[in-house]
């Protein structure tokens, strides 16, 4: 039997807010969290781009004793502390006896995980912890041993659609009974000279250095390029009957997952974003939904003049009229593998409370993409929503939520 | 850079090199994007970096997406150097 998925519990840590309900708060007014990059010297790394979301230098001021600095990259640090956020807004106490560690599976991605832990490392004897600062899985790892997940233990690296994969695995976990609860979304910490420089050569980012704060602006026809970010997403999801058991109230449900591959280019998206639609299309038929029944998209929307145009190809030709479409890396960047799970939250969220967040900087509409983005909150009753996301390597990944 | 001699030799080594097709394989008329140069996308970024970076004139974007042939760049290039 296929089991319903639930979404019971939400963890956010991100340049808005060390919190779900401050990042919340933060996203609805529309604010930005870009500005010029202070973690580094600009100057001294010769990046042409100077502008990220940073997190403070404290990045987990909740969920702090989870946090072991010598053994953690920050990366790690940012989704166990989500992490612990997630799995106690889910309403699970410590020694819950609903929390079966066999039955309980961590599904945490990254794209860059330890990266600048390898950046400062390099050249000099590593010290013995090194490689658990650095090793893409040990976000999953380190968070499955604060909260002892024992079931399937996975990050899958799948560039910036790795977040999503991340979730749409654990998904897969539940309704084939690998697990009743899974702990799963997507964490990066990618601020470093390597990090903004590996970008700023491919003029990914956007060089608006003037007004950082203006330079996030997806679909927006003044865009230039996207604003790297840090930040992790987690989510519990759980069986419905699970969730019910324990008298949890679910946030959203997740009907539908969908995976496909563009094979076309390392970096650019395929024409008329065809990848990406089928990716939807695949999530759709997942779920059992029609296009038509979608109220609302949660985009990928990078801020990149290609990938939003080539998106809202993708949504043009899918949808006969297209949902009002939002995208928050216009208020708190682009965090890689942790974007498609911090939006997975952010989407969860919006189907419980009924409120779409706005697109922080959208003013110019681009006939290169023309679809109704959301410039200001909206309160509006979500039933069927979708979240979008694509990375390098030419994979997409995209997710179904509805209302519990 | 000295002169404009200088600067298309310079050019023109940067080609061949990022793109590691010989001096002679390719003239004014070449198309960046046909055979034998084949460039694409992340090809034409790199050539820009590399002429910032060893001639000094910067490439930006809306204007990199305009140049089709080695001749266009050449014009570019010694136009600003």
């Amino acid at each position: 039997m296929v089991r319903d998925v639930v979404v019971t519990g939400v963890g956010l840590v991100t340049p808005l807010g060390e919190t779900a309900d401050e990042t919340w708060r933060e996203l609805r007014s529309g604010v930005t969290a870009a500005d010029s990059i202070t973690r580094f010297d600009p100057d001294e790394a010769a990046v042409r781009s100077r502008i990220a979301c940073e997190i403070g230098d404290d990045p987990v001021a909740t969920g702090s004793e989870w946090v072991d600095e010598r053994a953690m990259g920050r990366y790690a640090e940012l989704a166990v502390a989500a992490a612990a956020e997630a799995i106690e807004d889910a309403g699970f106490e410590p020694d819950d006896p609903a929390w079966q560690s066999e039955r309980a599976a961590t599904s945490i991605a990254s794209a860059f995980a330890g990266l600048p832990e390898i950046e400062s490392a390099a050249g000099d004897r590593p010290s013995p912890r090194f490689l658990i600062t650095a090793l893409a899985n040990l976000a999953a790892g380190h968070v499955s041993m604060a909260f002892d997940l024992r079931g399937p233990n996975r990050s899958p690296a799948t560039a910036c659609a790795a977040g999503t994969h991340a979730i749409a695995d654990a998904v897969a976990d539940i309704r084939t009974g690998r697990a009743d609860v899974a702990v799963a979304g997507g964490t990066d910490a990618p601020i470093s000279p390597l990090g903004v420089g590996s970008f700023d050569a491919m003029r990914a980012l956007s060089t608006r250095n003037d007004e950082p704060e203006r330079a996030s602006r997806p679909f927006d026809a003044d865009r230039d390029g996207f604003v790297l970010a840090e930040g992790s997403g987690i989510l519990v999801l759980e069986a419905r009957d699970h969730a019910a058991e324990r008298g949890a109230k679910p946030y959203a449900a997740v009907t539908g997952t969908g995976l496909t591959g563009d094979a076309h280019h390392p970096t650019r998206p395929a024409e008329g974003g065809r990848g990406l639609r089928r990716c939807l299309e695949c999530a759709l038929t997942d779920a059992g939904r029609e296009s038509a029944a979608v109220d609302h998209v949660n985009a990928h929307g990078t801020s990149t003049p290609t990938g939003d145009a080539c998106e809202a190809d993708a949504l043009r030709t899918l949808f006969d009229t297209v949902p009002p479409v939002t995208s928050v890396k216009g208020s708190l960047g682009h965090t890689l593998g942790g974007a498609g799970a911090i939006e997975s939250a952010i989407l969860a969220r919006s189907i419980a409370e009924g409120t779409i967040p706005p697109t922080a900087n959208y003013e110019t509409p681009d006939p290169a993409c023309d679809v109704p983005v959301v410039a200001e909150t909206r309160e509006t009753a979500l039933e069927v929503a979708v979240t979008t996301s694509a990375g390098f390597g030419g994979t997409n990944g995209a997710l179904v939520f509805e209302h519990p | 850079m000295s002169n404009a001699t200088d600067v298309v030799n310079r050019l023109e080594e940067i080609i061949a090199d990022r793109l590691r097709v010989d001096r002679d394989a390719f003239d004014e008329t070449t198309e960046f994007e046909a055979e034998p140069l084949d460039a694409e996308s992340l090809d034409m970024v790199e050539l820009a970096e590399a002429i910032e970076a060893e001639i000094g004139v910067h490439v930006p974007d809306d204007d990199l997406a305009e140049i089709e042939t080695v001749g266009d760049l050449r014009t570019y290039v010694t136009e600003r150097v």
